[in-house]
């Protein structure tokens, strides 16, 4: 059985609290703190849709994404930007880069879910 | 053992002018020497006059100039920083890249032939590329830390290790929105925190200030501090002392003393103690 989302931010609160809520929605989550190590990883989850945090230790989440989109069973994956930032040249960038969408931290989980049926 | 000192402390646009002579003009640059290290942080139009005393020298330059972010008025001191044009000098650009674009490509393209009539790669000196992320690093014996702060790009904040002196530099960084925090409804998450456990115990805090909380109000997600907010960091990371930086191109001399006492009044009614100063071009600080 396949892994509907990962979840690959450096926050661990918020990652645990966003597993929890994806959860309950009927999801099932994995999550990964290690923006590198999930380069390795996600090939072996194989999940349906990416979200992604940006300002992330050792690899930020724009060369991230980039490198995901790179990976022969990742070009067409959706990947959902969810960050802090909250500038339009990010959110740009994002799109550019192969984002589905850029959703700004704090985000209603409602908002998050129905980006997310989009896609599942 | 060595010493900051300042040579651009304004934002986003040099402003030459009356107005602004006792705190200065020029874009962010600031200079660090310890022992017998240059480094430079920033490469905003005071680069100019940096360059111009390094020559004043007559000795060879070996620097490592150590970029926040690749915005205009950090970079556009360096087709006018005489030493890179020397052979025989070494200079060393650090900083971010992005995911579509390397280091050097960004740096050049300021130099392209359609803006300036001499390209990056026709500078005489050695001209070297170091990408950098959020990490820990050791260069040339300098230990330093590096943070992604919060402004448009991908923009770092530094924490230098100098000897016993620990110097941290965020020139343009915006508080994040922390107006909910993890619940059922909304997901979220401290932002701040991390800024305020990257400055923590710091020496010297030299951090975006450019506005007043209510200019703060019409400037959101404009990448840039209020004051207030860069004090609150500074009193809860316990920072010995205060740097307000990157000042508004509109604020006058007179508009930045009023910032820097205001700053000092909300540590007064605080019951903390620190010592705050405001960047100010020629200012030196020991080390």
């Amino acid at each position: 059985m396949s892994t509907d989302i990962v979840l690959i931010d450096d926050n661990e609160i918020h990652l645990q609290t966003t597993r929890r809520i994806l959860q309950n929605y009927g999801f099932s989550v994995e999550t990964l703190s290690d923006p590198v190590q999930s380069l390795e990883l996600l090939p072996v989850i194989n999940p349906r849709v990416i979200i992604l945090d940006i300002m992330m230790p050792g690899m930020d989440g724009f060369h991230l994404l980039k490198s995901i989109k790179e990976l022969p069973q990742f070009t067409d994956i959706p990947v959902i930007i969810l960050s802090g930032k909250q500038f339009s040249p990010d959110k740009r960038k994002a799109l550019a880069l192969g984002a589905k969408e850029y959703l700004t931290k704090p985000v209603n989980s409602r908002d998050l879910i129905s980006e997310i049926k989009k896609h599942i | 053992m060595g010493y900051l000192k300042f040579w651009g402390v304004r934002g986003s646009i040099p402003t030459p002018g009356p107005s602004t002579m006792r705190y200065g003009g020029n874009t962010s640059c600031l200079e660090i020497q310890c022992d017998d290290k240059l480094l430079i942080l920033d490469a905003g139009s005071g680069l100019r006059n940096l360059g111009n005393a390094l020559m004043g020298k007559g000795q060879a330059i070996q620097a490592h100039v150590f970029i926040t972010h690749m915005h205009w008025d950090h970079i556009q001191g360096i087709p006018f920083f005489t030493p890179a044009y020397i052979p025989g000098n070494s200079i060393t650009f650090l900083g971010a890249d992005e995911a579509d674009r390397s280091l050097q490509s960004i740096i050049s393209g300021q130099m392209d032939p359609t803006y300036f009539p001499i390209e990056l790669d026709d500078m005489g000196a050695e001209l070297n590329f170091r990408n950098l992320s959020e990490d820990t690093y050791t260069i040339n014996d300098i230990r330093f830390e590096t943070l992604y702060v919060n402004h448009p790009g991908n923009a770092l904040g530094y924490k230098f290790y100098l000897k016993d002196t620990s110097v941290v530099y965020i020139s343009d960084n915006e508080p994040f929105d922390t107006s909910a925090v993890a619940s059922e409804e909304m997901l979220g998450e401290d932002g701040n925190q991390k800024l305020i456990d990257f400055v923590k115990d710091c020496d010297i805090l030299i951090h975006d200030a450019q506005y007043t909380q209510e200019e703060y109000e019409k400037h959101r997600t404009w990448g840039h501090s209020p004051f207030t907010f860069t004090v609150d960091v500074a009193l809860q990371a316990n920072v010995g002392q205060l740097v307000l930086f990157h000042h508004d191109p509109l604020h006058d001399d007179n508009a930045v003393d009023t910032i820097l006492e205001s700053a000092r009044q909300r540590v007064h009614n605080s019951d903390k103690s620190l010592n705050i100063i405001a960047a100010q071009e020629g200012l030196e600080i020991a080390l």
